[in-house]
């Protein structure tokens, strides 16, 4: 008499297709004549059926949680047309930027906005080289490759302000506005280079955001600064709010 | 294990494709979403649909063509390239979606859901709920047994490497394996 898991493991070994020929045929004639078999295969399938299913819906999701970071990062190629759409879209900011806030229409945070024009890159040394590379990317608004690379540079810088700014400009073209005002938050406004910067950036991600209340908080510490750089800016905009 | 170490290029054709699908290699749902989503997404944007719509949308289909795979329904359907398949596969899903919520969608949707060929999609939707259903049921296990089981039937791990790695004997392995689809079991019955 056979035990119950000596059963399962017989059902278990047919469908792996793991019997020898004769052992085969012989399962399959028992299967022909006795019903019960033929519920206990179909039971057993069911149950491998579960399983799989579930842990198969389980992977996707890790597929597609990671893959999503990764387009996040950057390592996803981008396409021409794309590159070709960002550098227009970075002319228009700057068009805005110099010909002053339109009126009427498009959202505050788009009259105000224009990315960073970024650091020098013509002096490059060995050692930062790879930031000269992101920096060029950044500039051409290729942001997706530029922030691969800065994030890859933070693994070990991970406190420099300047990584955590152009970080967050990046993340502020790719429409993720709520990580940019993270980064920007962990920017100390004592940095001589971005302190400010941050703070004045950080309102209008939250502005992009529509996180109208905490950009308004943000643009008052700025207008309370009479020698804040921002401080006509933050001002102006704090009027249409 | 030869499968984790088999890399994306591995994934040139449809052959390869359905062969991993089959054997539940996850790279092969990696190289179904680079084939795909983006494309996927693209679409759900042009007709009404948000990003996030545009992964539940695809993660449905793409359990559902899994499991047509997996049941030799998919090779039925003679000379439809995979891509393709699962294009029309979220295509349908969406429209259905969207007549269901009563969004208001283009007549355009309308015309191009005429050519899809709506063979079998019905059985699509019926797999999709499926999956759902299994899956909240199995996590209603253990934590243990959800191991065991998913090594032995998902992974297709030996059951001598199942016990070394879950510090049982190979006797208990079996024993305990035994007990969790006995749990299952139960669980389908009530």
């Amino acid at each position: 008499m056979k035990s119950e898991e000596d059963k399962m493991d017989q059902l278990d070994r047919y469908l792996e297709g793991n019997m020898t020929e004769a052992e085969k045929q012989l399962f399959e004639s028992r299967l022909e004549s006795d019903s019960e078999l033929r519920d206990a295969l179909k039971d057993h399938k069911l149950l491998i059926e579960t399983i799989e299913s579930a842990a198969m819906k389980d992977t996707l999701s890790q597929v597609m949680a990671q893959q999503r970071d990764k387009g996040k990062a950057g390592v996803r190629s981008i396409n021409r047309t794309w590159i070709a759409v960002a550098a227009s879209v970075v002319i228009l900011f700057g068009a805005f930027f110099f010909l002053g806030p339109f009126s009427g229409g498009g959202n505050l945070y788009e009259e105000y906005y224009q990315p960073d024009p970024g650091l020098p890159t013509t002096m490059s040394t060995e050692s930062n080289l790879r930031f000269t590379e992101a920096m060029v990317q950044y500039k051409q608004g290729e942001y997706r490759s530029a922030l691969a690379e800065f994030d890859q540079l933070m693994n070990d810088n991970p406190a420099s302000d300047t990584l955590l700014f152009y970080r967050g400009i990046c993340h502020m073209e790719l429409d993720q506005p709520e990580v940019s005002a993270f980064l920007f938050n962990q920017i100390s406004t004592d940095s001589r280079l971005f302190g400010e910067k941050a703070q004045w950036y950080r309102a209008l991600a939250l502005l992009q955001d529509d996180n109208t209340a905490e950009a308004i908080a943000a643009l008052q510490v700025i207008s309370d600064q009479a020698d804040h750089r921002y401080h006509e800016q933050a001002n102006t905009l704090l009027e249409k709010l | 294990m030869a499968i984790l170490t088999m890399n994306r290029k591995a994934y040139r054709t449809d052959q390869d494709l359905i062969e991993g699908l089959k054997r539940n290699d996850s790279k092969a749902l990696d190289a179904l979403y680079q084939m795909s989503f983006g494309q996927v997404k693209q679409w759900m944007m042009q007709n009404n649909g948000s990003e996030q719509d545009a992964e539940d949308i695809f993660q449905d289909a793409v359990l559902a063509v899994w499991k047509n795979v997996k049941e030799g329904k998919y090779e039925k359907k003679n000379n439809v390239k995979l891509s393709t398949y699962l294009f029309q596969v979220c295509k349908f899903r969406w429209y259905e979606n969207l007549k269901s919520a009563r969004v208001k969608y283009n007549t355009k949707l309308d015309s191009e859901m005429d050519v899809i060929d709506t063979d079998g999609m019905n059985e699509i939707s019926e797999q999709s709920e499926r999956v759902k259903y299994l899956h909240q049921l199995f996590h209603q296990l253990g934590e243990k047994c959800k191991s065991i089981l998913q090594f032995y039937y998902y992974q297709k791990m030996p059951l001598a490497q199942i016990a070394e790695q879950m510090g049982y004997t190979a006797q208990s392995a079996k024993n305990e394996k035994y007990r969790c689809m006995q749990r299952l079991k139960k669980l389908h019955q009530n």
